[in-house]
């Protein structure tokens, strides 16, 4: 890759409830991704979070990754990390709601996207993960679409941020973390 | 000057109508203050009993004066409200002794009557009433497990709505209980009260203007419960009672917000409460009560 994101890690423990607790956390992330001068892709790890709610996911997940999404902002990406079954509806209904999508791993480290997304996008988004780094030809042909089509798809996918463009190719956010030897401590 | 009120005899949600109206003279009267007498009261839910607490709270905010209370004379309900930590509460409400709660047993008590003043009180009784939740949702109500973090979730998201919207002191408690005439099964009855701004107020200042005249308490209720809208311009905002909505429906539970003049509610096939009331007797806050049956396998 000619441009490596920085990586800022987040552990996130005990009970994320009430949108005050969600404020805090939220403050506290974007305090930390503020001392980055250039790209940085953030990952929040839920594992140790036994309880999230509908308050706090928007909070914590839905309004970071909202401005992030949206241009001047310096380039911040993000990847939740230990998405168990019990955090999912609560982080997709608050991203929903806005029409957000976010990349996370499940706590068995399987991808999964969350939020709302077109299915042709979600499609290249597991591509591009599978493939960790990939041009559009490549995409197009294991997704089976024109490379117009795919090109159409990964710019999507950069302009929400959910993979991170090197020249004329695609980066997931695990060939970042494997890349930097920080795939994941917990597993 | 005191003026008394009788307190019925079956304090539950029905008899909570009857006290504001019947207190309604008195709150509105800032020279009286409101002796309730509820000497007489022979059996109470948890709902009536934070009506007991939002009464008193109502007069008091009017008046300035801390309003009086007759306890019942009879000792199983006396004995009730003290497992539920009525007295603590209810000192900060009602000129009375705040007898310490005393420790219990295993009992029925999913809740203990909390107050909710701050997002701290919020995640105490999220935090605390697992190890109960678990015991009496799984066991009792035979509820999946992952059941525990949704009923936490909805426990902290109408608790929220006290501090979010209210703008005042609110109460929350929950118990367990065998309907046997009612719907023959257990039933977990979760209440939550506020005496503070209510919906109409809450939601008034964004969206009273789109509605013209027919801006109403019903109105507002509708526009927070049905369609997820809330004070806030922020589109993250108002999911909380969509969420607690949804999960009682899944439960096929019930329930019912009361706020200004009217109640909206989620009906399920074995109630038979109207989905939207209007014209009830005014009264503040808002007023919240969940039920969640005992799960029956289909063809059981």
């Amino acid at each position: 890759m000619t441009t490596v994101p920085a990586i800022a890690r987040t552990e996130l423990f005990s009970y994320l409830v009430t949108r005050h607790t969600g404020r805090s956390v939220r403050t506290s992330i974007e305090d930390q991704l503020d001392t980055f001068d250039r790209a940085v892709l953030a990952v929040l790890d839920l594992r140790h979070v036994p309880l999230i709610d509908f308050s706090c996911a928007d909070e914590v997940v839905a309004k970071l990754v909202g401005p992030a999404s949206r241009p001047p902002r310096t380039r911040r990406f993000f990847l939740f990390r230990g998405i168990d079954e019990h955090h999912l509806e609560p982080i997709q209904s608050a991203l929903g709601r806005q029409g957000l999508a976010a990349a996370a791993e499940t706590i068995g480290g399987d991808p999964l996207l969350l939020g709302e997304i077109e299915r042709d996008l979600a499609d290249a988004w597991r591509a591009v993960w599978a493939l960790g780094l990939a041009g559009h030809a490549v995409v197009a042909d294991r997704i089976g679409v024109t490379d117009r089509v795919a090109i159409t798809l990964l710019e999507g996918l950069d302009t929400r941020r959910l993979v991170i463009r090197d020249g004329e190719r695609y980066v997931s956010f695990g060939r970042v973390l494997s890349d930097s030897g920080a795939s994941d401590p917990g597993r | 000057m005191s003026r008394v009120i009788e307190v019925p005899s079956t304090l539950d949600e029905g008899a909570f109508e009857v006290l504001i109206e019947a207190a309604a003279g008195v709150i509105d009267d800032p020279d009286s203050r409101l002796l309730l007498d509820a000497r007489q009261v022979g059996w109470v839910s948890p709902f009536g009993l934070l009506g007991l607490l939002a009464v008193g709270q109502a007069a008091r905010r009017r008046s300035g004066l801390a309003p009086l209370l007759e306890p019942p004379d009879d000792p199983e309900v006396r004995s009730y409200i003290d497992r539920m930590h009525f007295w603590p509460a209810a000192a900060e409400v009602f000129e009375v002794e705040a007898a310490p709660p005393k420790r219990h047993g295993e009992t029925d008590t999913l809740l203990e009557i909390t107050p909710i003043r701050s997002h701290e009180d919020v995640h105490h009784v999220v935090e605390h009433v697992r190890e109960r939740a678990q015991r009496i949702l799984i066991n009792r109500l035979h509820y999946t497990r992952p059941s525990v973090i949704h009923f936490s979730v909805m426990l902290s998201e109408v608790c929220q709505n006290i501090l979010e919207h209210a703008d005042s002191i609110g109460w929350v408690c929950a118990q367990r209980y065998h309907w046997k005439r009612r719907l023959g099964r257990e039933v977990v009855v979760l209440a939550v009260m506020d005496v503070g701004v209510g919906f109409e107020g809450s939601l008034g200042a964004e969206h009273a203007r789109r509605f013209g005249e027919s801006w109403s308490a019903g109105a507002a209720l509708e526009a927070a419960f049905l369609n997820g809208e809330s004070r806030f311009r922020d589109p993250g905002r108002g999911q909380g009672l969509q969420a607690i909505r949804r999960q009682v429906i899944k439960w096929n539970g019930a329930v019912r917000i009361r706020s200004g003049d009217a109640r909206i509610a989620r009906v399920p096939e074995w109630d038979d409460t109207p989905d939207l009331q209007t014209g009830l007797p005014r009264f503040p806050g808002a007023q919240v009560l969940i039920v969640l049956p005992e799960r029956v396998e289909a063809g059981a």
